[in-house]
């Protein structure tokens, strides 16, 4: 066991360097799925139809579709196909943004539609514009119930960032497995779990936060941590 | 399809012609110009057609065929944006982009395979995770306190961590001997259970607190009062999000990739290492997926109404 930990004090660095990949593809893929999923959100409750419609066709494809293809598809298809050879870093927060992003704009869709229609209502009678209703009146509670629905899609999306290895990235599933190679396999790959486990759960922790924070401001009752975590990406 | 017909008999013929509706119209003119610039418009167009003809004197059922219309417009819609590029992009001299040839075989190649593995991946695999994550939300309620926090935390932890590296954990952990395909299958089923095990408890949650206290008060003992009253009113409450749950499952079976399991994202990658090819098996590949999850999500969105009510 002593000789394992030393091997692990040695492989430090390189753990290390796999983490930060893994956080750049966690944080960058968060972002850009935060971006497109506010974005085809907005799109898919638009007035007018043809918005609405692309809107759909955009979400329904990249759920469709599974991770791992659209990875494959944007880092060896694309360069064939139009000459455009990403980093693979930028590969990996473009397919992760895309597909979560998707998922989360159903979410915003979701959380804005189930705001109460009193609501709507009581703004449109104060003679309230479109654009002032959604951003002092609807947005707020809507982003209380996104909170909740973006828990669940950040640890996902956090578990997502291990396809990675699929396309060369040294990230921390790839410094694991070579942690493997020096130690046994239950002690790699415990230590790599528990990394994840780590991660997922600071993000899952502070997003918990911030939408208890946003239910006080709102007057409603807190949340537990396992609040929603059965609420299926539909 | 005539049991649903709801228009009543005495209606007035005079009021037969219901306006048709703007999802329709558009659907009718996008199929027309779809087929006029491609003829990939036209199964869409005949569709909407059928749903012209239906809207006299069956307004939903109408409705309903170009809801289907849309889908089905959207499939070939795609699969003709797909080989105009290819077709726009494809060059005379030098290898082309896209070749109907090679997607014809690869399409030979990878349905089977699909069918075969992706498919019974997802379905032992939900089986596995339905099952355990019930025996494990139902743990977490009647374990002692101390207990049931553990439980959830393993449970948390589980969820919590990548399903590749649980598999490749798996995969250097039990003997070679062993067949990866059903290792993988269990340890993907494992993995749902503890999604499908909230989901679980959340619908257990929901049942209201009334019905405890009437069984508490005609006495019934305690596991009839889960068989008979909490987990049926539970079940109706969580079966749609385990449907969803089983639609991620099916996305998530090329991770197997990591354990070598041939499966359909493996085999287009072997056809691409060996014919020098990628664009049409990945492309397929994908289609396959969208077309496959869609007429998944359509089956789940049909149990869920039925089983509503």
């Amino acid at each position: 066991m002593t000789e394992y930990l030393d091997t692990l004090r040695d492989a430090l660095p390189w753990l290390q360097d796999g983490v930060l990949i893994t956080l750049q593809l966690s944080l960058g893929g968060a972002a850009l799925a935060l971006l497109v999923s506010i974005t085809l959100g907005l799109m898919s409750i638009a007035p007018v139809p043809p918005v609405r419609w692309l809107a759909t066709a955009v979400v329904e494809f990249f759920r469709g579709t599974s991770l791992v293809v659209q990875l494959f598809w944007l880092y060896f298809v694309l360069p064939v196909l139009f000459d455009i050879q990403l980093e693979a870093v930028l590969t990996g927060i473009i397919a992760l943004g895309l597909n979560y992003g998707a998922y989360g704009a159903e979410v915003v869709r979701g959380s804005i539609n189930s705001v109460d229609k009193g609501q709507w209502e009581g703004a449109t009678a104060l003679n309230m514009s479109p654009t002032l209703r959604m951003r002092k009146v609807i947005w707020p509670q809507a982003w209380v119930l996104m909170l909740s629905g973006y828990n669940n899609l950040a640890v996902m999306l956090i578990k997502g960032t291990a396809v990675a290895l699929f396309i060369t990235l040294t990230d921390l599933t790839y410094q694991i497995e070579e942690l493997r190679k020096d130690t046994s396999t239950v002690f790699a790959y415990t230590v790599g779990l528990l990394l994840f486990y780590v991660i997922a759960w600071v993000a899952s922790r502070g997003l918990r936060l911030l939408e208890n924070q946003a239910r006080k401001r709102l007057g409603m009752p807190t949340r537990s941590a396992h609040a929603g975590a059965g609420v299926s990406l539909r | 399809m005539t049991a649903t017909t709801t228009s009543p008999t005495s209606a007035p013929k005079s009021r037969e012609t219901v306006p048709l509706t703007r999802s329709h119209i558009a659907l009718l003119v996008s199929s027309a110009l779809l087929t006029l610039a491609a003829g990939a418009g036209l199964p869409s167009l005949v569709i909407a057609a059928l749903a012209w003809r239906r809207n006299h004197d069956d307004h939903p059922g109408a409705k309903r065929l170009t809801h289907i219309g849309w889908i089905v417009f959207t499939v070939f819609f795609a699969v003709a944006a797909i080989g105009g590029i290819a077709l726009w992009l494809s060059t005379p001299d030098g290898q082309d982009f896209w070749d109907w040839e090679t997607a014809a075989e690869v399409t030979g190649e990878l349905v089977p395979i699909f069918i075969k593995t992706t498919l019974l991946i997802t379905v032992v695999g939900t089986a596995i995770a339905a099952i355990v994550g019930l025996v494990l939300a139902v743990a977490t309620q009647v374990m002692p306190r101390f207990l049931a926090a553990i439980l959830r935390w393993l449970m948390d932890f589980i969820r919590m961590t990548p399903l590749i590296m649980q598999l490749m954990f798996v995969y250097f952990l039990v003997p070679p001997s062993w067949s990866m395909l059903w290792a993988g299958t269990v340890v993907i089923g494992i993995h749902y259970a503890m999604y499908m095990a909230e989901s679980y408890i959340a619908g257990i949650g929901s049942v209201d607190k009334g019905q405890w206290e009437a069984a508490k008060a005609l006495s019934l003992p305690t596991p009839r009062t889960w068989r008979a009253i909490v987990l049926p009113q539970a079940l109706r409450a969580t079966l749609p999000s385990l449907g969803n749950w089983a639609i991620s499952m099916f996305k998530d079976t090329p991770f197997l990739f990591a354990v070598t399991v041939v499966e359909m994202v493996t085999a287009a990658n072997q056809y691409g290492n060996n014919t020098f090819r990628v664009n049409e098996p990945y492309t397929i590949a994908g289609l396959i997926f969208l077309v496959a999850s869609l007429i998944t999500a359509v089956a789940v969105r049909k149990l869920e109404k039925s089983l509503v009510y």
